[in-house]
């Protein structure tokens, strides 16, 4: 398996196997330290974006997925790793959000879909089984990461 | 044949931990499993956004009861790389040094876990014994035997002085004898391997769907370990081997653990060795500026990750952890399809969960 060298190459490799995906986009980029670059991408291309990374360059480790609600949406960040970090960028709307499921292309996945639906309401479509992973069953009030939310009342902890 | 269900958890004799798992029998075979955790969920990651940096260093180290100076040391890194801030090498060196005291210390206790739960208390009694020495070479450093809080943004919170490092560099000798015993002792004692090999088997197929770390995915041949792979201060300048078995099964993966434990010996000599002069911290700013960054480690149970943001403002706005174990708990089903009831446990303790680290 061949990793990547550094930043400046993943993100080269990356646009280029998305310009032949996704002809015709441009895409918004950042590097982050220690070794990453962001990229983000409409939220209906993860799926499609994540198959090209896997067939072209042979990424398919994902991390894990990051929830932050940023007061006006939430985003999903998508982190791989090969070599230097990968991470997809996704931004959906606080109201309903929603987005396909990567556990087809990644079952590895499925833990991280999960504990995002949990504590941000997202709703993966597609998901084979979106059960409640780290809260408890009796739960019932809003998604507490959420910064509307006001986390556990008393007789929930 | 009529299934057979059997509860094990949230609080079982077999778990150190609480979670539960439904397990379908057939006779006894295995038919189907499900599993539940959550039981140790302390919204340690919501918490951190109330807390200023410095607080949660020590917040952080209590994700987990193994590893908890990885995670202190890699949410540093993280602050630190926001901050712009280089921690001199003394301090790294330190910092890494306790990392492989804990690398050591986390593979024996495990090993003392799976030969308990085969019936191996010979094993058990020699490697918990010898764990102490590492742990009190921690305590000795740091004050802690578990949790360490060795660090501070900035550097480290502790330092050596040369009789204390001949001190530590004796004691390793001792733990160096102590498990070359260990590692004969597995390699060629047929009751272990019998117990063990063939169970819980994963191949580098499943490995690469379920995006594995850490020595489970070593145990199936995918060569990667963080610390050598991303060139990384102190290891780029130190001599250690990764060590790769192909098996997949719970025997590979013992296997590779006190291999590891042994390479992590001979890192903590060569770390005292050639530990450069000069200061352990530097000063970091009181303000850490807006932006975000990721930080990885190769904890000893494998990847690590800690994503952090900031506002500008004294406390977080997010912090994000992945622990490895989860990534080896969504292979449980598949490792404990069709195995006996008698080898569920050694399937469950062979991945090394740390059911504290995946609930946070």
């Amino acid at each position: 398996m061949e990793l990547v060298k550094d930043v400046t190459e993943m993100r080269a490799r990356v646009l280029a196997t998305f310009a032949e995906a996704f002809p015709g986009q441009d895409f918004e980029t950042r590097e982050i330290p220690t070794d990453d670059v962001v990229i983000t991408l409409p939220a209906g291309n993860v799926v499609a974006a994540v198959g090209a990374l896997s067939e072209k360059l042979g990424m398919t480790h994902l991390t894990t997925i990051t929830g932050d609600d940023m007061g006006d949406e939430i985003r999903l960040l998508y982190h791989m790793w090969h070599g230097c970090g990968l991470t997809l960028e996704v931004k959906l709307p606080l109201t309903d959000p929603r987005i396909a499921t990567l556990t087809e292309q990644i079952p590895g996945a499925t833990m991280y879909e999960r504990e995002i639906s949990d504590m941000f309401g997202v709703v993966f479509d597609g998901h084979p089984d979106l059960s409640r992973l780290l809260l408890p069953d009796s739960w019932d009030g809003p998604p507490p990461m959420l910064k509307s939310s006001d986390g556990a009342k008393e007789d929930q902890v | 044949m009529t299934k057979t269900t059997v509860p094990i958890g949230p609080q079982h004799p077999l778990l150190k931990e609480p979670m539960s798992f439904q397990l379908g029998l057939e006779g006894e075979r295995v038919a189907e499993s499900a599993m539940r955790i959550g039981y140790v969920h302390r919204g340690i990651e919501r918490l951190c956004q109330e807390r200023s940096y410095v607080q949660n260093i020590y917040l952080l180290e209590r994700v987990c009861g193994i590893c908890s100076h990885v995670h202190a040391t890699t949410y540093s890194r993280a602050v630190e790389a926001l901050m712009g801030v280089e921690v001199p090498p003394r301090g790294v060196y330190l910092r890494a040094l306790m990392c492989e005291f804990e690398r050591i210390h986390s593979h024996l206790l495990w090993l003392g876990v799976i030969a308990r739960n085969i019936g191996f208390d010979t094993i058990f009694n020699y490697a918990w014994r010898d764990r102490e020495i590492v742990l009190d070479i921690m305590e000795d450093l740091s004050g802690g035997r578990v949790s360490h809080a060795a660090n501070t943004l900035g550097g480290s919170r502790f330092d050596l002085t040369d009789e204390h490092r001949d001190k530590i560099l004796e004691q390793l000798q001792i733990m160096d004898a102590q498990i070359q015993l260990l590692l004969g002792a597995v390699e060629h004692e047929r009751t272990l391997r019998e117990r063990t090999r063939g169970i819980g088997k994963l191949t580098l197929e499943q490995i690469h769907r379920y995006c594995v770390v850490g020595p489970v995915a070593r145990a199936s041949g995918l060569d990667i370990d963080l610390r050598r792979d991303r060139h990384e201060a102190p290891y780029d300048r130190l001599e250690f081997a990764v060590p790769v078995h192909t098996d997949g099964d719970v025997w590979a993966r013992t296997l590779v653990r006190v291999q590891e434990a042994v390479e992590s010996v001979s890192l903590c000599r060569q770390i005292l060795n050639s530990l450069p002069e000069g200061p352990v911290t530097t000063r970091v700013p009181r303000r850490v500026p807006a932006g975000e960054a990721i930080s990885r480690s190769e904890a000893p149970r494998g990847e690590v990750i800690y994503y952090v943001r900031s506002d500008g403002s004294d406390k977080p706005a997010r912090v994000k952890v992945r622990t490895p174990t989860l990534t080896a708990l969504v292979t449980l089903s598949e490792q404990l399809a069709d195995v006996q009831m008698a080898d569920v446990s050694v399937v469950l303790s062979g991945v090394d969960l740390c059911i504290a680290c995946a609930d946070r």
